[in-house]
């Protein structure tokens, strides 16, 4: 190496990083250069990054139809954001006396609370592997606003409904070991029921 | 030299696609479409936007803030980011284009559903992956498909490959810095680095109207610029 290349320019870490020159003298001195300098690691670190992008497969543009609809803004209500005091409340065993169901590994929850009462049966997945589950909220005290009912995994909402006082909900869909379910009632409180197999 | 400064031909819409039957088409982030008419199917010449706002301006924090305010801009540039990573991915899996295109649109309902929980912006390719992923395992599921490649553990976020999500985070910042470096340096970096087969000097020269000799050394000053991008990104 010449004096100039004291820190050897990038294209000639290119070609170092494309494997030219194997066996050279010029090789050996750019390799034993950078083993000790920081400056020029951090440009082969760069080049090799270059590379690896390189390695994944070729990305397709969706249907434009699809693109354009999916740019539009989806319509609908926010949704609240992650509780950071939620209740977290109990499965029992299903008690299939009542009929409420006959899968032999659900589970269910009645209970009351101050704020309401619930009534929610959770069905664990068979050949389509999603979960059931489904239920009531009873609100103690009257109310007009909606209760918000989220399946949620980590931090992507897999599902979400809206049910009122007394009314019936039901939520199905594919989700990982670790799920839970937040009950968002209007009064602000939350409860959540975590997955029973988790 | 003097080839150095010498600019890149500009040779907008001289090829189109060669799949004119159909509206998809190869990605012009990623990879450009490949041109049947050439002797080497060298890639369709890119069409640049006019301007891309900065890097922090467009950054995933950012839009993903905005969005959860209800931005509409914001929305859609965070999908034009991302929209072929997600397609990808579901056809990668397996799956076929219209269920493919089943769950493109409910990746982007779970994302809208789920903007005001996600604290980790610089994850956000992991988590489009994982939508897609169980989503792709869901929609095959409900439509009974028999698809080998598609398999119940997709459902679990840990069984994303961590070597796979890096190189395409490492090829989403290089999108994004290209995308800010724009122009004809960006376009030869695009040839030189994105091609998944090696460009030989020849056509690279022949494409950019480049003399051989001067494709290194514009290469280099095109690396730096970038280099820096990228560090501002990072």
């Amino acid at each position: 190496m010449n004096p100039r290349q004291a820190h050897p320019g990038m294209d000639i870490w290119v070609r170092f990083i494309a494997g030219e020159g194997e066996g050279t003298e010029e090789r050996e001195s750019l390799a034993s250069h950078l083993e000790s300098c920081s400056r020029c690691t951090k440009d082969t670190e760069f080049l090799q990054n270059l590379q690896r992008a390189r390695r994944v497969p070729k990305w397709v543009a969706p249907p434009t139809e699809l693109s354009s609809a999916a740019r539009r803004r989806p319509q609908g209500a926010t949704l609240p954001p992650a509780p950071t005091q939620p209740r977290n409340v109990r499965w029992a065993p299903a008690d299939v006396r009542g009929g409420v169901s006959t899968a032999s590994a659900s589970r269910m929850v009645s209970r009351m609370f101050p704020q309401a009462e619930l009534g929610i049966v959770a069905i664990p997945p068979e050949a389509s592997g999603e979960w059931r589950i489904e239920g009531r909220v009873w609100l103690r005290e009257a109310d007009a606003r909606a209760i918000q009912v989220l399946l949620v995994h980590d931090d992507h909402v897999i599902a979400s409904t809206e049910v009122f006082d007394g009314g019936y909900f039901e939520l199905e869909d594919v989700v990982g070991s670790g799920w839970s379910l937040e009950l968002h009632l209007p009064t602000g409180e939350t409860l959540r029921l975590e997955d029973p197999d988790a | 030299m003097s080839g150095a400064s010498q600019p890149l031909r500009d040779s907008t819409g001289t090829l189109r696609s060669p799949r004119p039957t159909t509206n998809r088409q190869v990605s012009n982030r990623a990879t450009p479409p490949v041109c049947s008419q050439c002797p080497s199917a060298l890639p369709v010449p890119l069409t640049r936007p006019k301007r891309l706002p900065s890097t922090e301006e467009l950054s995933d924090q950012k839009l993903l803030g905005q969005c959860a305010d209800g931005d509409e801009r914001s929305w859609t540039l965070l999908v034009a980011r991302y929209e072929n990573l997600v397609y990808s991915e579901a056809l990668k899996v397996g799956l076929n284009e219209e269920d493919a295109g089943d769950v493109f649109q409910q990746v982007w309902l779970e994302l809208h559903r789920s903007l005001p929980r996600i604290r980790n912006a610089t994850g956000l390719p992991r988590w489009l992956i994982v939508a897609t992923r169980r989503l792709s395992y869901k929609v095959a599921a409900r439509g009974r498909r028999m698809v080998p490649s598609i398999t119940r553990e997709m459902v679990d976020p840990a069984s994303l490959p961590d070597e796979e999500l890096q190189d395409v985070e490492t090829r989403m910042r290089l999108e994004q810095a290209l995308d800010e470096l724009g122009g004809s340096c960006a376009e030869l970096l695009r040839m030189l680095f994105l091609q998944p087969k090696k460009q030989s000097y020849e056509d690279i020269s022949d494409r950019t109207g480049l003399a051989i000799g001067s494709i290194g050394p514009t290469r280099s000053r095109c690396l730096l610029r970038l280099r820096k991008i990228l560090e501002a990104i990072s």
